[in-house]
């Protein structure tokens, strides 16, 4: 066996265990809070009242206005000098989640939003109250159209986690790190890296075929009258 | 089949209601009252920005007044908690000019909704739901989605689903304003045929006369958030009084989509036409009884509706 093949076998293991243990949950956990706040955000700014608006409006902007780096570092390094000291997986969690909320607000935003004011009235006529039309009416059909953008952050988030090896968190690039240190191959190690944030990026994201299969099935192309 | 459910008396009634939506310089409904009679079709008609279409969302509280009253059946909606408010618009149907059919769900489950809101049992929503599709003739269609229906049919699936909870008022914002000619006749048959047999009131939003002079009882000339005249279609032809509904009125004859009825054309030989009486037991048993005089003079067409 070829020396770079053979050092690809032996960290490939330690790379996946890094994956599984630490990349995956980080990226489902993050990505699902992010979703719940993200929700949360767009209700409050197509629904709440002014204040609320105006918090929610703060939020996305601060955190689309700085890098997602510099949010972890103040999170996990910065935090502490003001008695805040976190673990550096729940710093991540923490930090992924509120990036995650910002972008999927807007998505989640702009779908209901896109919704025709017509399935709303609709609904009212037919006596159902705001949460009815909202859970049975509304949130189905921006469902369908909020998959596709949504399944992009998803994907991103998947790479972004990379960046919690800055935080010390041992997941897939901090354990290529660790490793690229003691064997001084970092081509072949950081590329095999690459290969396995594909690999997990592809079965990861083969949910979103389904997904979009699934609340896509009635809608029209066009989001025809109906 | 669905039953009847008429009510004597006034089945509208607004009292002085005004909108004004925020951030436009005037009202989009002025202080308006209008009454209409329970077993009437009553349309109001308009150019675009006229205010009828927000008149018409004021009845069943989609857009709030301002002020006034807002009176259907035997409940004063405006004064109603929010609870009572959702149980009264189960008595007024809705349907709309793009439709507004619940994308995510099937015609049956469309047609299912208001009930299943109001909470019947499973198997009386199916024996109705059944009962109204079979009604509008799209039995075939249950299990299809509205993306898969024509225009024409999707606002069938509308009433039927608007007729469900047999509703003592129909409101209808433009119902065929997105319809070909010849679905538009199919779809105020239909109508004329609900308030006809159900005694249904219908309050009818439209831009165009002829839909008025085929279907409606009474129409309301609406412009600029105010109820400029009223006239009364089924005493005879009575001269509009106000510029706009003269336009209106003139505009609309010699429309050949009026024109298709070779049984109740009348030859005349003199106007103002009246209506010749033995057309009336020939006219079936519409709300909107017609006939088309034929004046003299290359023949224009002109429609004089009578009780």
């Amino acid at each position: 066996m070829p020396h770079w093949l053979s050092l690809m076998v032996d960290s490939f293991w330690p790379l996946l265990y890094a994956g599984v243990v630490f990349t995956v949950p980080l990226t489902l956990l993050s990505f699902a809070g992010g979703l719940l706040l993200g929700f949360a955000v767009a209700l409050a700014r197509l629904f709440g009242p002014s204040p609320l608006v105006k918090v929610a409006r703060f939020y996305v902007w601060f955190i689309r206005g700085t890098p997602l780096l510099v949010q972890l570092f103040v999170i996990f390094y910065g935090l502490p000098n003001i008695g805040i000291v976190l673990d550096a997986f729940p710093a991540a969690l923490i930090g992924f989640t509120l990036n995650v909320g910002a972008y999927t607000s807007e998505v989640i935003r702009a779908a209901i939003a896109s919704v025709p004011r017509g399935q709303w009235e609709a609904a009212y006529s037919i006596g159902m109250s705001w949460t009815q039309a909202m859970r049975r009416t509304i949130l189905p059909q921006a469902t369908g159209l909020a998959v596709p953008p949504l399944s992009n952050s998803f994907i991103s988030l998947i790479k972004d986690t990379s960046l919690a090896a800055a935080l010390t968190v041992p997941e897939i690039f901090q354990a290529a790190q660790r490793i690229a240190s003691v064997t001084y191959e970092p081509f072949i190690l950081y590329s095999e890296t690459a290969l396995i944030y594909l690999f997990f990026s592809s079965v990861l994201s083969s949910a979103q075929t389904r997904l979009e299969a699934r609340f896509g099935r009635h809608s029209s192309p066009l989001g025809a009258a109906g | 089949m669905p039953t009847s459910t008429a009510k004597t008396g006034a089945a509208i009634r607004l009292t002085g209601v005004t909108k004004h939506f925020a951030g436009s310089a005037t009202a989009a409904v002025h202080p308006t009252d209008l009454a209409i009679e329970a077993g009437e079709i009553h349309g109001i008609i308009g150019f675009s920005g006229a205010g009828k279409s927000t008149l018409l969302r004021l009845v069943n509280l989609l857009e709030r007044p301002d002020a006034g009253l807002v009176e259907v059946g035997d409940d004063e909606l405006s004064a109603l908690p929010p609870l009572a408010l959702r149980a009264a618009r189960r008595r007024i149907g809705m349907i709309f000019q793009q439709f507004n059919l619940l994308h995510n769900l099937s015609v049956a489950e469309n047609v299912a909704f208001p009930l299943r809101i109001a909470g019947d049992s499973p198997a009386s929503i199916k024996a109705r739901v059944a009962e109204c599709l079979d009604y509008v003739g799209l039995s075939a269609k249950a299990a299809a989605y509205p993306g898969q229906l024509s225009g024409g049919q999707k606002q069938r699936v509308a009433i039927a689903r608007a007729l469900a909870p047999n509703p003592g008022v129909l409101l209808a914002d433009e119902p065929t304003s997105a319809l070909d000619p010849r679905t538009t006749q199919s779809i105020l048959d239909v109508l004329a045929d609900i308030n006809q047999r159900f005694g249904v009131t219908v309050l009818l939003v439209t831009h165009e006369m002829s839909v008025v002079r085929r279907l409606c009882h009474r129409v309301s000339v609406m412009d600029e958030g105010r109820i400029v005249e009223q006239i009364d279609l089924r005493t005879g032809f009575t001269a509009p009084r106000s510029e706009l509904a003269r336009w209106l009125f003139a505009s609309g004859e010699a429309s050949p989509a009026e024109a298709t009825q070779p049984a109740t054309v009348a030859a005349a030989t003199s106007a103002p036409a009246t209506a010749p009486a033995n057309t009336s037991a020939a006219v079936p048993a519409n709300a909107a009884a017609r006939a088309i005089v034929v004046t003299p003079a290359n023949a224009p067409f002109r429609e004089v509706y009578h009780a």
